[in-house]
């Protein structure tokens, strides 16, 4: 009895091991995030999330409460996160999530992603970038890096065919929009990155490949 | 990522083997194939059947060769009725890779060390006949020869706890064959024709109906696999494997803050003019702004020296187990913090007090490369040693005295002794640190035990050794309650250019107290490391409160380091150990830029095998299992594990806490590098 009881007592502890710093380092990535790694480790007890609000809802009211460019990100598998944007540098364009996590554009495409795990450490599509933006097709090599298992940096070389498409034009007069959907297909990872490109050669909205594991994620600008 | 094509080309790829056998290694159910694990994957595998039990250990060293660990209780083995409680080591070679018609070819040896006669070696040939079929066909000597074997007699083991190199591939030698059919991703079907006799078993009352064997194994998940035997037409067994890669962690990397965008000096900034610097409020204000960012960051910022084109911080991080995070997370906050003429910016680690190295960054180079490809930022950074003295440098206030606590359960396994089982004892654990000033460290830990029975068991020291310094342990372990750990002050400093050192007193482990004292040369670009240790202990009494034995030495040692590139360091020391015995240890470790480290070690002294007693000489494994692989978030935490076959009193070392060269590595250029994928993270 007095066993179970001592066992007990240990099992309650080891799930709120408690530590002191005078310095206040860790104190708050306690039990918290390595609580929520473990469920996402365990095959049993995924967490089940609340009723998700819509995207419209989202974006209505980040727009709301979030000054400056504001970006809307949805996961393939219904994710939604709002990026606003943090960092401007040259042509680089860092957006913060409210959970920590970051993505960086480069001229609307995929410059970097952090906090996502299987991070795309950092992406070379400077002749991809061209293209799109000028709505002209070709094949261009881009390259994309990524930490392996062991943690080294390692280049994922690949070639990618860009295709535009004939433009579409929404609503008339002033309120017109013309935008041309551009295709990149990159080889080998077979990634099908398509932009909607305004008359400006802006990528407005994307769907992009972040990486292996990762799938893909689409991007519209909510207000630039 | 290895099945992006990102790694070596498929073709090269040594032949992966699809499932454990009983033995714990790639394999059949008892008969070995040719195949190998990925390399530096760790498993452990538990197999069981009526009579028989096993605990097995497999370490894929290198892309060819592994080798097994395994624990065993056997009833089927033991004399008298008594159980056989036997601990042995592997060793599987893959010679050739399968290439063209050429199948796979391995050479191995079971239970190297053993003295029981149940070691065996063989030369096996397995080959991939379709994408799911292989076949193995081999010869084996020893127990693998004993059935159908032929030609010469075995010598006789040696029986003290050496290697029986003498017996290896010797004696009767006999064929054996195998096929294993992948039927699908999870199972496995297995069937051998075995050249084991059993013959020990089949006189304990084993009935060996047939040479052939059958098994199925099913992949459970990526890590876990099941499997079931039928041995010889009458017994049943069952296995369990885990599967751990190094390379392919649990959680994916980097589920921590994204870190702060670096944000670049506009043109019209007013900072360029340098005029700031005369504004005697600056510099408090802006080293007040960085150490509050750092400490969100989960760094301490503890000096800073600052002038008009350049900034030097010394930087303690607490987070991240790859440096080059650390200097890259304040690389950006710099950028933010520091007015717009500040161009150079210099980043000194500092572990323990200790400056262990600078690295100087150009902010315009941070700006222009931001979040591109890390090996681009290196060539443009410059890694030196850093800078001694505290000359123009602001120390932070209020970081020291700095208190440290924590309570947490501890798990505590005996160590191993001939005829005793493996036992384990849970508790609590206090542990408390003050950093009085940076480098000046008062620490202790505490442990109480709450249950556990590794004091049920009866322990004997060493017979035959002259001194009994460390084949008491479990003596030690039988005595938990408020147990001392350690209760030390220690002081690290660096006293020159390219030397670190330390002086420890107090309570330095569980078995000694006293003072220890080293010295350390390793400048901050070379592969060599040269070290210097002297000890003054007495034993500790078996409770471990504050009362000595009565023994009491000096022990002391050189040692050189060398750092061989890809994570591979090796480590020599000569000297004298504690039980006053002359020698050297060698030893071996290899770490992964995640942090995963394994390692090996031997020492050989002028004690002699037969005053060693079991195991002949001091050896052992160890490994270190850092948490950030386990949780994909930056950690200095890091589980410990050292694994010796016999603690015997040959070859023993003081258990102090914080050697300099495992201080200061990962704050030089060999791991800065390794680790270097990491900086814009």
């Amino acid at each position: 009895m007095s066993r179970a009881l001592a066992l007990a007592a240990l099992t309650a502890l080891s799930l709120a091991a408690c530590s002191r710093d005078s310095a206040e380092i860790g104190a708050k990535s306690g039990a918290g995030p390595a609580k929520g790694t473990l469920s996402r480790m365990l095959p049993f007890g995924k967490p089940t999330p609340a009723q998700p609000a819509s995207a419209e809802q989202i974006a209505a009211s980040a727009l709301q409460s979030i000054e400056g460019p504001v970006l809307l990100a949805q996961f393939d598998n219904g994710a939604t996160v709002i990026f606003a944007e943090r960092g401007r540098n040259g042509e680089m364009r860092t957006y913060l999530s409210p959970d920590g996590r970051s993505l960086s554009l480069r001229g609307g495409m995929i410059a970097a992603t952090r906090g996502f795990g299987r991070d795309v450490m950092s992406s070379d599509a400077t002749q991809s970038a061209a293209l799109v933006s000028a709505r002209q097709g070709g094949t261009v090599p881009r390259v994309q890096y990524y930490l392996d298992g062991d943690g080294r940096e390692r280049p994922y070389p690949m070639t990618c065919t860009i295709t535009p498409t004939e433009p579409v034009t929404q609503g008339t007069g002033d309120q017109s929009l013309t935008v041309t959907p551009v295709t990149e297909l990159c080889e080998p990872a077979q990634a099908q990155n398509s932009y909607m490109v305004n008359e400006a050669g802006q990528i407005i909205a994307s769907r992009q490949w972040i990486g292996p594991r990762m799938g893909y994620l689409t991007i519209t600008a909510l207000r630039d | 990522m290895a099945g992006l094509g990102l790694a070596a080309s498929a073709s090269s790829e040594p032949t992966t083997g699809y499932s454990f056998g009983s033995f714990g290694a790639p394999g059949l159910i008892d008969m070995p194939t040719a195949e190998t694990r990925p390399a530096g994957e760790f498993s452990a595998t538990v197999a069981a059947r009526q009579g028989d039990s096993r605990a097995a250990f497999n370490f894929q060293i290198a892309p060819s060769l592994s080798g097994t660990l395994r624990f065993s209780e056997s009833e089927d083995l033991g004399t008298g009725g008594s159980k056989l409680k036997d601990r042995s080591f592997d060793l599987h070679w893959q010679v050739f890779e399968e290439a063209g018609w050429r199948p796979a070819i391995a050479l191995g040896l079971r239970d190297i060390v053993g003295d029981s006669g149940q070691s065996s070696e063989y030369l096996v040939a397995t080959k991939t006949l379709t994408p799911r079929l292989r076949a193995s066909v081999g010869l084996g000597w020893g127990r693998l020869g004993s059935e159908g074997g032929s030609g010469g007699t075995r010598p006789a083991p040696s029986g003290d706890g050496g290697f029986n190199a003498d017996q290896w591939f010797r004696g009767p030698v006999a064929p054996f064959a195998g096929l294993s059919f992948a039927a699908n991703d999870r199972l496995t079907l297995k069937a051998e024709i075995s050249s084991d006799a059993y013959t020990t078993e089949v006189g304990n009352g084993f009935e060996r109906k047939t040479s052939l064997n059958f098994g199925a194994d099913y992949k459970v998940n990526k890590a876990v696999s099941l499997g079931a035997y039928l041995l010889h037409g009458s017994e049943i067994g069952l296995q369990a494997t885990i599967a751990m890669d190094p390379r392919d962690p649990p959680a994916p990397s980097g589920l921590e803050k994204a870190p702060l965008p670096v944000r670049p000096r506009a043109a019209a900034a007013s900072g360029w003019s340098g005029a700031w610097s005369a504004d005697p409020t600056a510099r408090p204000a802006i080293q007040k702004a960085l150490g509050d960012a750092l400490k969100s960051d989960g760094q301490i910022l503890e000096a800073m020296k600052l002038t008009t084109t350049g900034v030097e911080i010394r930087l303690r991080n607490e987070t991240y187990n790859a440096r080059p995070q650390a200097i890259g997370h304040a690389a950006r906050m710099l950028t933010r913090a520091m007015p717009a003429s500040v161009e150079n910016f210099t980043i000194t680690l500092v572990e323990k007090g200790m400056p262990v190295s600078s690295t100087r960054l150009r902010r315009s180079d941070i700006e222009a490369m931001e979040n591109g490809p890390a090996h681009e930022l290196l060539a443009r950074t410059e890694i030196t040693e850093a800078g001694l003295g505290s000359d123009g440098f602001t120390a932070a206030t209020a970081v020291y005295p700095r208190v440290k606590y924590a309570f947490s359960p501890y798990l505590e396994l005996s160590s191993h002794e001939p005829g005793q089982s493996l036992r384990a004892d849970a508790g609590l654990q206090a542990k408390a640190q003050i950093e009085l000033t940076p480098g000046l460290l008062l620490s202790g830990t505490v442990r109480q035990k709450l249950v556990g029975n590794i004091a049920d068991g009866s322990y004997s020291a060493s017979g035959t050794s002259p001194a009994i310094v460390r084949s008491d342990i479990n003596t030690y372990k039988s005595n938990s309650d408020l147990a001392v750990q350690n209760l030390t002050l220690a002081w690290y400093a660096r006293p020159a250019e390219n030397l670190y050192s330390r002086v420890t007193v107090g309570y330095l482990e569980r078995m000694y107290g006293g003072i220890s004292g080293e010295l350390l040369w390793k400048p901050v670009d070379s592969r060599l490391a040269l070290g210097a240790e002297i000890d003054y202990v007495k034993k500790r009494d078996y409770e471990q409160h504050f009362s000595f034995a009565d023994y009491e030495t000096v022990s002391g040692h050189l040692s050189a380091y060398y750092d061989f590139g890809e994570g591979i360091t090796g480590q020599l020391d000569l000297g004298r150990y504690l039980a006053e015995d002359w020698g050297a240890t060698i030893a071996v470790d290899r770490e992964l830029a995640n942090g995963w480290k394994v390692g090996a070690f031997a020492t050989l002294t002028d004690m002699s095998s037969a005053e060693f007693g079991n195991g002949a000489f001091d050896k052992g494994i160890r490994l270190s299992i850092p948490l950030s692989w386990a949780i994909g978030q930056p950690s200095l935490a890091t589980f410990n594990q050292t694994l010796r076959p016999y603690s015997g009193d040959g070859g023993a070392r003081v258990d102090v806490d914080g050697r300099l060269y495992d201080t200061i590595r990962s704050g030089h250029i060999g791991e800065l590098y390794q680790n270097w994928g990491r900086v814009w993270r």
